[in-house]
C-alpha cells in the first residue's frame, strides 16, 4: 500500500490548493458560514474545490462511542473521498478534522487494520491508497498566510474591539494528532485575531470547554452554568463579544446564553461570532457576512454595529 | 477502591488494566466539562465515580463527555481514561443501554448522511446563499459500510 500524499504531504505542493469538508452543523443550521468560506478563502490564497460524496466525518463521540470499526471505515471513507482528488482536506469544524486526521494516523500506522477497512470499503466501491492531511481552516491561515500576512491582506481592520477567543474541544486536543496549539493555553487563533484588528482579551477560562456535550446529553442546567461560567470570566477580562473557530460551540454559547439569561444563571451575555465572519468582516464584507437569524445575542456599541456589519 | 478493573468479571479488555494505576490524584477534573454534572467535586472526579461504578456501561455521564482527550494528557500516571470510557460507551451501546438519542442520532447518519436533520430552513438558508440543496449521496456507501461491518444488524 503507498500513501503518496504522506510522502509528499507539504500543502505547498497543492499551490493552496485544498478540498473542503463543510461538516454536518455548517452544512444544515449555519451555511452561511460554507457561502463565506467558498469567497472568502481564495482571497487568502486557500483555493477550496468541494465535493459531494463526503458524509458524516462521523460524531467523534456518539458515532465512535456506538462502534469504533464501523466508525473507523466511515472515516476512512471519507479520506478515500479526499484521497482520489489528491488534495490535502481543510475544514471548517474542529471534531471533524480530528475524526478524520485520529482515522488517518490510526491507518497509517496499523496496515493490518488498513486492510480490514479496505475490505470493508472494496465491498462498498471504494478504497484507500493514499491518505490525505486533514486540517481545520484556522491552522491552515495560521500556516499561510500567517498572522504577518493576514495583516496586510486585511482591508478593514475592526478597529480594536476587545475580543475574547473560545477554543473548541478539538481544536488542539490532542496535540500529537492536531498538530497546533497548546491546548491548555492556546494563543495562535488570538495572534490570528489581533491580525485583523481585534484587541485580544486574555481570560481565565480558556481551556474550558462551551459546555455543548451536556446539552447534548440532557443536562440543560449544568450546560448552562458552563456557559456562565466563560462568558463571565471574558466580560470581567473585558471582552466586548466572544470568537469561536466551531460551528457547535457558536451554537452553544448563541443559544446557551439566551436560555441561561431566562433561567437568571447570567445578567449579561456577550455577542458571539465565528471567527468566519469577524475575518469577512475585516476583508471588507458589510452585512453579508453575518446570519442575522443565527445570532440571538446582540449586544451594543462597537459589537452591535459589527453584527450589523459596520466596522468603523 | 477501585473497581472497575479488579473484579474477577472487569468489563474491560485485558489491555486496559491500566486503570489500576489509578491514585486518585484529581487532576483529571482540572479540564473536565464533565466536572460540571452535579454530585461531582475533587474528591469524586467523574472519572472517579465511573471507575468504582458496579455498572460502568451505563454510568450516569458516560456520554456527557465530549472526547476532549484533556484528562488524557494530564494524567500523570498515564491511565488514559478516554479509551476506558470510549470502550465503555460500544459496549452499552452493543447491550442497548445507552441513552436513546444515541440510537437515534446513529439512524440519522446512517439514513441521510448527516448528524443535524435536515429541515425546510436548511432548504431556505441555503437557496438563498446560491448554495445547492444538501447532498445526501453517501447514504448508499455508508450504509453499505454499516452493512459489511455488521453494524446495520445491530441496529435492529
Amino acid at each position: 500500500m503507498s500513501f503518496p500524499m504522506e510522502r509528499n504531504n507539504d500543502r505547498h505542493t497543492a499551490q493552496h490548493r485544498y478540498l473542503l469538508f463543510p461538516g454536518c452543523l455548517a452544512s444544515i443550521r449555519f451555511p452561511r458560514l460554507v457561502y463565506l468560506a467558498r469567497r472568502l478563502f481564495p482571497e487568502l490564497g486557500i483555493e477550496v474545490t468541494e465535493t459531494e460524496s463526503f458524509s458524516c466525518c462521523p460524531d467523534p463521540v456518539r458515532l465512535r462511542g456506538a462502534d469504533r470499526f464501523t466508525s473507523l471505515a466511515i472515516a476512512a471513507r471519507n479520506l478515500a473521498v479526499a484521497g482520489e482528488t489528491g488534495l490535502p482536506v481543510i475544514t471548517l469544524c474542529p471534531s471533524c478534522t480530528l475524526t478524520l486526521a485520529e482515522a488517518g494516523r490510526e491507518l497509517k500506522s496499523d496496515h493490518g487494520l488498513l486492510r480490514k477497512v479496505n475490505d470493508v470499503l472494496a465491498g462498498c466501491g471504494r478504497e484507500l491508497s493514499g491518505i490525505p492531511p486533514v486540517s481545520h481552516f484556522l491552522k491552515v491561515l495560521y500556516e499561510s498566510p500567517g498572522p504577518a500576512g493576514l495583516r496586510d491582506m486585511v482591508r478593514r481592520p475592526l478597529k480594536g474591539i476587545a475580543l475574547s477567543y473560545h477554543s473548541g474541544c478539538h481544536e488542539n486536543s490532542p496535540p500529537d494528532i492536531l498538530r497546533f496549539d497548546n491546548p491548555f493555553n492556546p494563543r495562535k487563533n488570538e495572534e490570528l485575531l489581533d491580525a485583523i484588528g481585534a484587541r485580544v482579551v486574555d481570560y481565565k477560562e480558556k481551556s474550558a470547554c462551551c459546555g455543548s456535550p451536556l446539552s447534548l446529553d440532557g443536562r440543560m442546567d449544568d450546560s448552562l452554568s458552563a456557559v456562565a461560567l466563560k462568558v463571565e470570566d471574558m466580560r470581567r477580562c473585558g471582552a466586548e463579544a466572544l470568537v469561536v473557530g466551531c460551528a457547535s460551540c457558536f451554537q452553544q454559547f448563541e443559544i446557551g446564553q439566551v436560555m441561561a439569561r431566562r433561567k437568571g444563571l447570567l445578567d449579561a451575555p456577550l455577542p458571539v461570532f465565528h471567527f468566519i465572519e469577524v475575518l469577512a468582516l475585516a476583508m471588507g464584507y458589510g452585512s453579508e457576512a453575518i446570519d442575522v437569524s443565527a445570532h440571538k445575542v446582540k449586544g451594543a456599541g462597537t459589537a452591535a454595529r459589527l453584527l450589523r456589519g459596520e466596522v468603523s | 477502591m477501585i473497581t472497575i478493573d479488579l473484579k474477577e468479571n472487569s468489563v474491560l479488555p485485558g489491555g486496559m488494566r491500566q486503570t489500576e494505576v489509578c491514585f486518585e490524584c484529581s487532576v483529571c477534573a482540572l479540564h473536565c466539562i464533565v466536572q460540571h454534572v452535579a454530585g461531582f467535586d475533587s474528591k469524586n472526579t467523574f472519572v472517579y465515580d465511573l471507575f468504582r461504578s458496579d455498572d460502568p456501561a451505563v454510568h450516569r455521564a458516560l456520554w456527557a463527555c465530549s472526547s476532549c482527550h484533556k484528562c488524557v494528557e494530564v494524567c500523570p500516571q498515564d491511565v488514559d481514561p478516554l479509551s476506558v470510557i470510549v470502550h465503555l460507551r460500544e459496549k452499552g451501546f452493543n447491550e442497548g443501554r445507552a441513552p436513546a438519542y444515541v440510537y437515534d442520532l446513529v439512524k440519522l447518519v446512517l439514513e441521510t448522511g448527516y448528524a443535524f436533520p435536515i429541515t425546510k430552513k436548511t432548504q431556505k438558508d441555503r437557496e438563498e446563499l446560491g448554495l445547492s440543496a444538501p447532498d445526501s449521496s453517501a447514504v448508499g456507501e455508508i450504509r453499505c459500510i454499516a452493512s459489511r461491518t455488521g453494524f446495520l444488524e445491530k441496529l435492529k
